[in-house]
């Protein structure tokens, strides 16, 4: 099977490489039996996939992010998503997509962005082949929504910063070997200037990582929380400034918004894709069930709400490789995206009847792993808020 | 260089009560409070929209939008590269 890291990065000058994702694709296609298989059992065990993951990995998935010095296919954000759409579509355990997201948009990307050459030498080429996995830490027990209210500590004392605090609802952090903790340097000076991005190792003296959550939905992706009990780590494994937390957390959960919800645009075409089949082939009164107008409007109303979703994606995507914030074009996508999947979901179950709401058919299984979208990277109410305040109001 | 739809902005958006000509050019806009995270992202929205600018990652910095008069300069300083 083809390995996407041994792909020549042809047409290095900015420009869309059309050849290179469709080459992805076709990889993609090729992986796919091993992407999938098991997943159901795990899913309903609340197992990450570890053969999965391997998979994942020795396809080469993990290196999408990272500079080619590094070994990496340093896909540009519209390649990216593109590439995502496709895994999304190919791949069955939504779970193993998003872990694969977090690892990239937790530690992959901001090192490659903002982390000092000695930070990247260090840690890219082990977390492009998942030698290192990577998880973020953002949310706190008493900060969700209210990101900047978080209590975690990291105090300066010579070349070290000493941490404390904990961090909850952390996904990856069970298989993660270092996670980019987010951290209070500056308590005076509030979210802008106050927050700083550390990479920490994960067996580092202090930092004790809580048994598995379970959870409604995308139940392969593991989760868990952390504490920090004055846990130190090098001044070198600072992102960035010291300070500079906001803009980086601001840039990462840009990232995140899209390649969690490429992977919900692939989810909801091989969704919509199974439900046209079926409308085709299930009989019902003596006629193809698509042949009624109750399930043949269902499902153009699931094929507006997806291309919905992909409009609103492509536009984001489209604002982001501008080289602009894209604050308000992320915002409206991760909501459009994230609300239309939940619909097209339940539509999903309506649809098949009976078989739609078994989970050896693994269609209920779009709704549980589509609930958590509107609450992750920003929960639907906080997307209207910038969305609004972006418009003046 | 005074950009004053700049201070028009910042005034009707995060001080009603301040007048645009009563705000002083070294105020700070983040240590007051008056400007917060979700109100530089706004604040960035108008630049980029107002004067036509990018406001890259890196730029997300509080220290460049602490002041109206930090804020011109960036502005100017950018309009500045585009000219060239």
């Amino acid at each position: 099977m083809r390995t996407i890291r041994n792909l020549s990065r042809a047409n290095d000058n900015g420009s869309y490489r059309t050849e290179l994702v469709e080459t992805l694709a076709e990889a993609l296609d090729q992986w796919g039996p091993l992407l999938n298989e098991g997943w159901q059992a795990d899913d309903q065990a609340s197992v990450f996939g570890k053969n999965r993951w391997q998979a994942m990995v020795d396809a080469g998935l993990t290196g999408l992010t990272t500079s080619e010095e590094l070994g990496g296919l340093e896909l540009t954000v519209s390649e990216l998503t593109d590439v995502l759409v496709h895994l999304g579509y190919v791949c069955e355990d939504s779970g193993l997509g998003f872990s694969l997201a977090t690892h990239l948009c937790s530690t992959c990307i901001p090192i490659q962005k903002f982390g000092s050459d000695a930070l990247k030498d260090d840690l890219l080429p082990k977390l492009t082949v998942a030698e290192v996995v990577g998880a973020h830490a953002i949310t706190e027990p008493d900060s969700g929504s209210d990101a900047f209210a978080m209590g975690t500590k990291a105090v300066k004392d010579g070349d070290e910063y000493i941490l404390s605090g904990e961090k909850c609802y952390i996904s990856n952090a069970p298989i993660a070997d270092v996670c980019v903790v987010y951290a209070r340097t500056h308590p005076e000076k509030g979210a802008l200037g106050g927050f700083s991005a550390f990479v920490v190792d994960c067996d580092t003296k202090g930092f004790t990582i809580g048994k598995a959550r379970k959870k409604m939905g995308l139940r392969t992706a593991p989760m868990a929380d952390l504490y920090f009990d004055d846990v130190r780590v090098p001044a070198s494994r600072l992102i960035g400034r010291e300070g500079q937390g906001f803009s980086i957390l601001d840039f990462v959960m840009k990232w995140e918004i899209l390649c969690v919800f490429a992977l919900q645009v692939g989810e909801m075409r091989r969704q919509l894709d199974r439900c046209i089949s079926f409308a085709k082939t299930r009989q019902q009164f003596g006629a193809a069930i698509g042949s009624y107008q109750a399930i043949s409007h269902r499902v153009s109303d699931m094929h507006i709400r997806l291309e919905n979703a992909r409009n609103w994606l492509s536009r984001a995507v489209t604002a982001m490789d501008g080289g602009g914030q894209a604050s308000l074009e992320i915002a409206s996508a991760k909501l459009a995206i994230s609300e239309a999947n939940v619909a097209n979901s339940m539509d999903a179950i309506t649809l098949h009847g009976g078989a739609g709401y078994m989970i050896e058919t693994g269609i209920e299984s779009h709704l549980r792993n589509a609930m958590g979208g509107l609450i992750y990277s920003g929960s639907s109410d906080i997307q209207k808020n910038r969305i609004s305040a972006m418009l003046g109001l | 260089m005074s950009y004053p739809s700049l201070r028009s902005f910042i005034s009707e958006e995060f001080a009603p009560d301040i007048a645009p000509e009563n705000l002083s050019a070294d105020l700070d806009l983040i240590e007051t409070g008056i400007v917060d995270s979700l109100g530089v992202l706004k604040l960035i929205a108008f630049l980029e929209g107002e004067f036509d600018l990018n406001i890259t990652p890196d730029e997300l910095d509080a220290d460049l939008y602490r002041s109206i008069d930090l804020i011109e300069t960036m502005i100017t300083s950018k309009q500045m590269k585009v000219a060239v």
